[in-house]
């Protein structure tokens, strides 16, 4: 697996004020919390796409990373906007923290990997039918386990995937499911978005990873970076 | 299908010299200009709430994410994020603007299950539940709901004309419907 080097690694983040060290009720993450979340987000991307070249039996590039804070009403354009049509292969996480994992891809592309997944000669899927949808749920399986067991690890928690859901729908209507636990607890969503392909193109994508408002939090605290009440 | 997608589009570009002007998550609009049409798109378990008067011809739009602010504080950003104090902002806002209130209609679209199953605990069936309490915070303000397309399993997006309280809803099965 390839990965950018650390320049095309986005991070995002406000510069933390003098003597403003922990203690903070609102979400916005500082420079240094973000390089937290990112470290995180960088071991378990990198063992997700591990999963993924194993799955595809191809090398996989990591063609971009980026980790941010996008207000809810825009995170749609995440994925292409609103009314594209996407298939996303949707996860949650439950246990010590909890989050949402979500693959998206474009349907052509989707049908090329389920191509690759089943030994079919390729073109030859051209629906998403049920073996077609336990395919993606299959890849959504180790994926969403290989990226939550590296963020476990480094933790020493318990993170647990649920059973993945395999959707074809409007981009909006995908993102609305993690969009809605998000923005009841905060206006943002902190979103760690991967685009990867594979050396033929034939399988790309991008990999979002919605962590809950009480995942960062722990993160946070855990690291020692902030605390709180 | 492809005909029916541009006879949207074509609607909205013959519409007269009026904008479409979208309505993101968890925000409200209202217009006096009958020419502007109010759009919200890839709406999933959201609920879009159309509230006009036929004779000023004032109409909003709110999208709805969540069904209950419960005693949360409501964000400026968004105050159209839960449907019972978003519905209120809503009617006050076009009050506002000089909509009488016994005359307003309202339609609503969307609270979609998209997902199978595959959620948070505390969300689930959350579409259906922001249905209903949209249907109960415009009955507390005893404005009648005249058309639906609600529930389902896809994706919408909707299109409202202020100037005749047309609404166009388009689902990611590319039918689209007219309220």
């Amino acid at each position: 697996m390839n990965r950018p080097g650390n320049s095309n690694l986005e991070e995002h983040g406000r510069n933390r004020p003098e003597g403003r060290e922990g203690m903070r009720e609102d979400m916005t993450l500082y420079k240094d919390e973000m390089r937290v979340w990112s470290n995180l987000a960088l071991k378990g991307i990198d063992n997700a796409m591990a999963g993924l070249a194993t799955m595809v039996n191809q090398q996989v590039r990591i063609k971009s990373l980026s980790l941010r804070q996008v207000p809810a009403r825009e995170a749609p354009q995440l994925v292409g906007g609103p009314e594209k049509l996407v298939i996303g292969i949707y996860l949650t996480f439950t246990g010590d923290a909890t989050g949402h994992i979500l693959l998206v891809h474009q349907p052509e592309v989707a049908f090329a990997i389920i191509d690759m997944l089943l030994g079919n000669p390729p073109g030859k899927t051209q629906s998403l039918e049920e073996m077609e949808q336990s395919a993606l749920a299959e890849l959504g399986n180790v994926i969403g386990s290989c990226y939550l067991n590296a963020i476990a690890d480094s933790l020493n928690m318990s993170l647990r995937p649920s059973p993945p859901d395999v959707i074809l729908d409007m981009a909006g209507a995908i993102m609305d499911v993690a969009v809605v636990e998000i923005v009841q607890e905060s206006d943002d969503v902190f979103v760690s978005e991967t685009t990867f392909g594979t050396d033929d193109r034939q399988a790309s994508g991008t990999f979002l990873v919605i962590p809950s408002v009480s995942f960062l939090r722990i993160i946070l605290e855990h690291s020692g970076v902030r605390q709180t009440c | 299908m492809l005909a029916e997608c541009t006879t949207i589009d074509s609607m909205i570009s013959l519409g007269g010299h009026g904008a479409v002007m979208v309505v993101g998550l968890g925000e409200v609009q209202v217009t006096r200009d009958p020419d502007v049409v109010l759009a919200s798109f890839g709406l999933g378990s959201c609920v879009v709430v159309c509230v006009f008067d036929p004779l000023t011809h004032v109409g909003g739009m709110t999208h709805v994410v969540l069904p209950s602010s419960g005693n949360r504080p409501v964000s400026s950003t968004y105050p159209g994020k839960y449907a019972d104090s978003g519905t209120t902002h809503l009617v006050r806002w076009l009050e506002g603007q000089g909509a009488v209130r016994s005359r307003m209609m309202a339609k609503i679209a969307g609270g979609a299950a998209v997902t199978r199953g595959t959620m948070p605990e505390n969300l689930f069936d959350v579409g259906n539940k922001n249905v209903l309490a949209v249907q109960t915070a415009l009955e507390r303000e005893a404005i009648p709901v005249v058309a639906y397309d609600t529930g389902g399993h896809h994706g919408r997006s909707v299109w409202f004309w202020v100037r005749s309280g047309k609404v166009m809803v388009r689902t990611a099965k590319n039918v689209t419907i007219q309220l």
